[in-house]
């Protein structure tokens, strides 16, 4: 037996690293495993489906539990050693997919193919085809596993198209069901609809009776439109889609957050989609210009000048940039006062922010390469440095100026190897504010560097004033080490 | 086909694995490493399991893993064991390695047992493999294997000091936060009180040289937490391992003081005197919290030890626990939960339904039924249960559907076991032991609601 020295192990580990580092380096996003973010997205949205984990239980432990909506439509076939070594794994999932079928007849069933089943080639999509066919429940089965490394735009993508192929349904008036859920609150709790007397019910009914007459209150040839990648605002209607109703666009749906299961079998009625970051989307966006859909890119929405852009391109391609505009460019005029203001504060505040370490399925947080909030920092004065996990070899460093300049983004970067090497990286560089996924976070604060958690820049023209409210907040901080 | 079997499939209360067993247990040993010889999906069994649950210590930072893809696999995953690891050894400087595989891994027939071998043997610190099938055993079995697999490199060999010298094998330490630390101060306390000291404790979030500590105690106590694993650790300690109550609640404690004192071989008259002086100084803190929540009825998510604490600490306060689901299944089942609850001195509550390994549908179910019943005032359960609950429409309690003007609160929420996400302990907040009942208490005065419309009918 040959036993290697220590410098042979440490020559021979080397070499190792190198080598795995290559097949993902040049890329700025994460890989993932498919059933882990198609579970982890599925579960908060609603609808009457459900997703079943092809696999043994421990598979369905790649995803949280503990939040999102639909929790309580999943399954797992809880495959054994048997079943697997045995090829025996089509019985189970045979007997759930007929039992599903039977006693629950969702509206849709998506079946998530795992690892153990991938390693043994389990034909499980025959499997699905034919209970599907057989049930008259539309069941799909993708072969999602871990194992074909992929990223996280790529599997999400996969996700929506398939979605979007599920049998259409009607269009969903999103607006109308809110009107009616507040007007449901405001009887309860107040006497505006009188709760107590004996037309209670007769009141209430004629409050939704007058709302569904007036519909959403646009004429039958208001162009409909989809939007697709827009960034949340928690607790809120999106901007956008109030500001296009208010200039006679009716919104079909807003994709993918905050889209019901009823939501994506609508998306075909609309004549537009707008889309953040076509990239991100390249079967679903396939799919809907094949169905006859014009699809239009859109900047990412942060910040003033993006956001504005934004509105340009909407209102070109549905003829309503006059009214559009009318409504957006007084209200950006009072903003470019105020952060112009803050520039002069931010300048010489030097702001680390780190990419390519972030575990998340978000399609917020993933458009634009993670770069949206990037774009909107640089709109405010700061002295931006980037720092991106991976290789500092020379061929990645010119994949990331390339990529980076791509976006528009013009900012030093740096590269670091895991999360105590991205702390070291900012506290030699001096960084007074920092930007960091929550890895990194606390060896930060324990650099004594101020930190703000990534994605909290609100968007659209709503957002600007918060984030200067935030980010001056910050710069306060900043100021403090900087002294 | 019947309704029944589908819930045999459906998504449970608490589904986590071995792997997230193991994962907790990992992060209870404070100056370990682990090493994931997995799949990308598969990280998120242990780090992002236990992130919302433990703000304490983050095992991101104390993690590797080997990027195991359809490549690698092909290519031959175990050769990536050694450099990963000695990378992250270096990197961590770690007490002890521990190195989890999954099993479409294993499925391929690598031998990653000879390379994690060749690792123990090369490196100055323990390398464990721990082997955890996906397919069987839960959380709880996971945990305990860890610890076996930690015990077997501890030095059993020499004489095992004196018997009041009191170690605890197979506590849950599943974070490093407030509730536990309480809850070992509390066990410090209680021994102390009836003339014993605790000499250690596995696990207990110390670093692994102080596992240690367990060798020199000369009374070893089996927490129930130990399971399956009991017969395993008694052969390889060569010593008497004394099954314990959980002691959780003033009955239960009273058990496990007694029990603790004759395996010891304390003085069982002193001891019983001071316990009841000690239960009497914890029952007198009790009137408040006994008058504001006689009778409420609750319902009860936890796997048997922890539902058995909770059922008897629930009517020592005078509620009335109604519902309870059992979680995991290497613990036991309802036999485990109503012995548990005998040896604490209980009766199995008149009226309880007991459900094991209930889905979340299920969960929903059963309170949802009860609520519209109005026959459930609360729900103890992890953020898991609570979660699924939240998408339950409130009408029924808030009174505006029928006719009455809306006032009232839903169900309170108490959270309890793993994943907890709103309930952080910063201070110690025990659930063992006498000071554990006051603790949780006050907790259940001052618990959260589901919805809560904010006003109370006053009364005259």
């Amino acid at each position: 037996m040959v036993v290697a020295t220590e410098a042979e192990t440490q020559a021979a580990d080397e070499a190792f690293w190198k080598r795995m580092e290559k097949r993902r380096e040049k890329r700025l996003g994460q890989p993932c495993c498919t059933q882990s973010g198609m579970s982890w997205t599925m579960i908060d949205v609603p609808g009457d489906f459900a997703v079943v984990i092809h696999g043994e239980f421990d598979c369905v432990n790649c995803f949280h539990h503990h939040v999102g909506r639909s929790a309580h439509r999943y399954y797992s076939t809880r495959l054994s050693e048997a079943d697997l070594t045995q090829g025996t794994t089509e019985e189970a999932l045979e007997e759930l997919l007929r039992l599903i079928a039977e006693h629950e007849r969702p509206e849709a069933v998506l079946v998530l193919g795992t690892c153990p089943v991938e390693v043994i080639n389990a034909p499980y999509l025959e499997t699905v085809e034919r209970v599907a066919a057989e049930t008259g429940v539309p069941m799909v089965g993708l072969r999602t596993s871990g194992l074909a490394l992929t990223s996280m735009p790529k599997m999400l993508d996969w996700l929506y198209v398939t979605l979007a192929k599920l049998p259409p349904g009607p269009p969903v008036d999103a607006r109308w069901r809110r009107e009616v859920a507040r007007l449901a609150l405001q009887a309860a709790f107040t006497e505006a609809i009188d709760p107590s007397g004996d037309d209670a019910l007769a009141g209430f009914a004629e409050a939704v009776g007058r709302l569904t007459a007036a519909g959403d209150g646009l004429p039958e040839d208001a162009p409909r439109v989809n939007f697709l990648g827009l960034p949340e605002q928690e607790g809120r209607v999106p901007e956008p889609v109030l500001v296009l109703h208010k200039a006679g666009v009716a919104v079909n749906g807003t994709y993918p957050d905050g889209a019901s299961l009823s939501s994506w079998r609508a998306i075909h009625h609309a004549a537009h989609t707008f889309v953040v970051d076509e990239g991100m989307y390249r079967k679903l966006t396939k799919r809907l210009k094949r169905g006859g859909q014009a699809v239009h890119a859109l900047p990412p929405p942060v910040g003033i000048e993006r956001t504005l852009a934004m509105y340009r391109v909407i209102g070109e391609a549905t003829g309503r940039t006059e009214a559009l505009m009318a409504l957006v460019e007084p209200v950006a005029a009072q903003l470019r006062r105020k952060v112009a203001a803050f520039r002069r504060h931010a300048r010489g505040i030097r702001l680390g922010y780190t990419l390519r370490m972030n575990n998340t399925y978000t399609t917020q947080a993933l458009a634009h390469d993670g770069l949206g909030e990037v774009l909107a920092l640089q709109e405010l004065g700061f002295d931006l440095r980037l720092y991106i996990q991976g290789g500092g070899e020379p061929a990645v460093r010119a994949a990331h100026a390339e990529a980076l300049a791509a976006h528009g983004v013009e900012v030093p970067f740096d590269t670091f190897t895991g999360p105590s090497a991205a702390v070291e990286a900012l506290v030699r560089d001096r960084v007074h504010l920092a930007m960091v996924e929550d890895t990194v976070i606390e060896g930060t604060r324990r650099a004594g560097i101020p930190v703000l958690e990534l994605r909290s820049l609100d968007p659209y023209l709503s957002g600007v004033s918060a984030n200067l409210t935030r980010l001056t907040r910050a710069l306060g901080q900043a100021r403090r080490r900087s002294a | 086909m019947s309704r029944e079997r589908l819930e045999h499939f459906r998504l449970r209360s608490m589904d986590q694995g071995q792997l997230t067993g193991a994962a907790i247990a990992v992060n209870a040993v404070s100056d370990s490493l682990l090493m994931q010889h997995i799949g990308v999906g598969c990280k998120h069994k242990t780090t992002s399991q236990l992130s919302t649950h433990d703000t304490g210590r983050r095992l991101a930072g104390n993690t590797g893993w080997t990027e195991v893809g359809d490549r690698e696999l092909i290519e031959g995953a175990s050769v990536r064991l050694g450099p990963y690891t000695r990378s992250w050894v270096e990197r961590r400087d770690p007490g002890i390695v521990y190195v989890a595989s999954v099993t479409f891994i294993e499925l391929t027939g690598e031998d990653d047992k000879q390379a994690i071998a060749d690792l123990d043997a090369a490196l100055p610190i323990p390398v464990l493999k721990l082997d955890l099938p996906g397919y069987e055993g839960d959380v709880f079995s996971g945990y305990a294997h860890t610890l076996r697999r930690t015990l077997e490199r501890l030095a059993w060999s020499g004489a095992p000091g004196s018997r009041d010298r009191v170690g605890v094998v197979g506590y849950l330490f599943d974070r490093h936060e407030g509730d536990h630390r309480g809850n070992l101060a509390e066990l410090t306390r209680l021994v102390k009180a009836v003339g014993g000291t605790l000499g250690g404790v596995g696990f207990d979030g110390g670093a692994f040289g102080d596992l240690d500590a367990l060798t020199g105690c000369g009374t070893l106590l089996a927490w129930p937490y130990l399971g399956d694993e009991r017969e395993a650790v008694t052969r390889l300690t060569g010593r008497t391992l004394t099954p314990v109550p959980f002691p959780m609640g003033l009955g239960a404690t009273d058990a496990f003081l007694r029990r603790v004192a004759e395996a010891a071989g304390l003085d069982l008259a002193a001891a019983e005197r001071t316990l009841r002086a000690l239960r009497a100084q914890a029952e007198g803190q009790l009137q408040v919290a006994r008058n504001q929540l006689a009778g409420q009825r609750v319902a009860v998510f936890a796997e048997p030890p922890l539902a058995a604490g909770w059922v008897g600490l629930l009517q020592e306060l005078g509620m009335q626990p109604v519902l309870v689901g059992l979680k995991g299944h290497t613990l036991g089942r309802e036999e485990a939960f109503e012995a548990a609850l005998r040896q604490a001195g209980h009766a199995v509550p008149r009226g309880l339904t007991v459900v094991s390994e209930p889905s979340l549908a299920r969960v929903r179910e059963e309170v949802s039924a009860r609520l519209a019943a109005g026959r459930l005032d609360g729900v103890v359960g992890s953020a898991t249960d609570h979660n699924t609950l939240t998408s339950l429409p409130p009408e029924r309690f808030l009174g505006a559907w029928a006719g009455r003007r809306p006032q009232g609160a839903g169900p309170f929420l108490l959270e309890s076991g793993f994943p907890c996400k709103r309930y952080h302990c910063t201070r110690d907040m025990p659930f063992l032991g006498y000071e554990g009942v006051v603790v949780q208490a006050q907790r259940l005065l001052d618990a959260p609601r589901a919805w809560d419309s904010g006003r109370v009918k006053p009364r005259m």
